[in-house]
């Protein structure tokens, strides 16, 4: 069996309201809206992960009381209920078509560390951001490298992760230049020797990342030379 | 005075048109958000409009924004290149002086200083997706910032009253 989160649920200020949101405008599906009385439990999947469901509750007794529900609804409504993130693969797409279909964008597709991401609300308040992490072409541009050539990599943090776990060992790594944001790392064996890499920022990257940065002078050294032109690898 | 325990609750339908405001300074910080705007975009009446957002998110709407200002100038600071006074222009202000001064009254610091002390020491927010990282740097203005720059510098007088100081 597979372990793991179940059931997530948020707070919605009318659960008809909410299913026709998640399910009519974002394309989730309905797992399950049973009715007891009052009460309704009500939760939805994203077609792609039918292990986890999205709960749509409403606040309200006899689960809880009614100064408490309409605490919960004023906090739903002022968004400060705690972040939710989507994950798609097509981000200026998904805020197309989500947008057609009358979604509230509070903030427009942008582009930052190699993923895009925007933001929107449900009707109720409850804030998503939208992401498309673009793992699959960076996987791609890693594996350029690890076959020794020397590319600017500009992606995300998260993709250098995945430069370990694809097989290509870290042996080191250094700023080139805090404020140009180049890391450069070796590689062991055969296909020994350095790799330029454009990042975001040395701040955005991995913690095992970072100790390696702050870890190797001599490779620093070694970058400064590259730098002064007294040294090239090509 | 109002209760230290905050504002009596609020119409969930009112809060949910108020977030609609925050959303869209959020959005788009540099612009101008004069109170009538707002309230447009709220839907609320321009008298009424102040006091609701504050009773909503305690702080009134235009020391919202210069938190937001703030915070979007300290990444800019510390993320690209560009010069001080382009981050100045970019995030809002009119004059380089007006974004100076309010920013050394919010962070303590002057934005060059804050600059070369962001450039030395490494961050540790890694994995942690944009937006909750620059809340994360988003100043906490509980008071004004006359009155933050008041209690500072109490032997300085102060002659002029920009336009932002809310």
């Amino acid at each position: 069996m597979n372990q793991g989160v179940g059931v997530a649920g948020i707070y919605v200020r009318d659960q008809d309201e909410a299913l026709d949101f998640y399910v009519e405008k974002l394309g989730f599906r309905v797992h399950t809206d049973a009715r007891n009385g009052d009460y309704r439990w009500l939760t939805v999947q994203h077609p792609d992960q039918p292990s986890v469901q999205l709960g749509l509750f409403k606040p309200q007794p006899p689960t809880i009381d009614e100064a408490t529900a309409q605490t919960l609804n004023e906090i739903v409504a002022k968004g400060a209920m705690p972040p939710l993130t989507l994950v798609v693969e097509d981000c200026r797409a998904a805020h197309e078509r989500f947008r057609a279909r009358g979604v509230e964008f509070t903030q427009e597709p942008i582009e930052r560390f190699g993923n895009i991401d925007a933001n929107f609300r449900d009707p109720s308040g409850n804030g998503w951001k939208m992401i498309e992490t673009r793992r699959g072409p960076h996987a791609r541009q890693i594996f350029q490298i690890a076959s020794g050539a020397r590319v600017n990599f500009k992606g995300s943090p998260n993709d250098l992760e995945h430069v370990d776990s694809t097989g290509s060992p870290l042996a080191g790594a250094s700023v080139h230049d805090h404020r140009r944001r180049y890391l450069h790392f070796t590689r062991r064996g055969a296909a020994a020797g350095p790799i330029g890499l454009l990042c975001a920022a040395t701040a955005t990257l991995p913690a095992h990342v970072q100790r390696l940065v702050h870890a190797l002078p001599a490779l620093r050294r070694e970058l400064a030379a590259e730098e002064a032109g007294t040294v090239s690898y090509s | 005075m109002r209760d230290k325990r905050g504002p009596a609750s609020q119409d969930p339908a009112l809060l949910r048109r108020l977030l609609r405001a925050k959303d869209q300074m959020d959005a788009a910080s540099h612009e101008e958000w004069p109170v009538p705007r707002l309230a447009r975009v709220s839907g609320v009446s321009e008298a009424h409009f102040a006091r609701s957002f504050k009773d909503a998110f305690g702080v009134p709407p235009h020391r919202y924004l210069l938190t937001r200002r703030i915070e979007r100038a300290k990444a800019l600071l510390r993320d690209t290149e560009r010069s001080i006074t382009e981050i100045a222009f970019d995030t809002g202000w009119n004059s380089l002086g007006t974004f100076g001064r309010i920013f050394r009254d919010i962070t303590g610091e002057s934005p060059s200083e804050l600059r070369a002390r962001e450039k030395a020491a490494p961050q540790r927010l890694t994995e942690v997706p944009h937006c909750f990282v620059s809340a994360a740097h988003r100043p906490n203005l509980t008071i004004a910032v006359s009155e933050k720059r008041r209690r500072g510098t109490d032997d300085n007088a102060h002659g002029s009253n920009e336009e932002e100081i809310p």
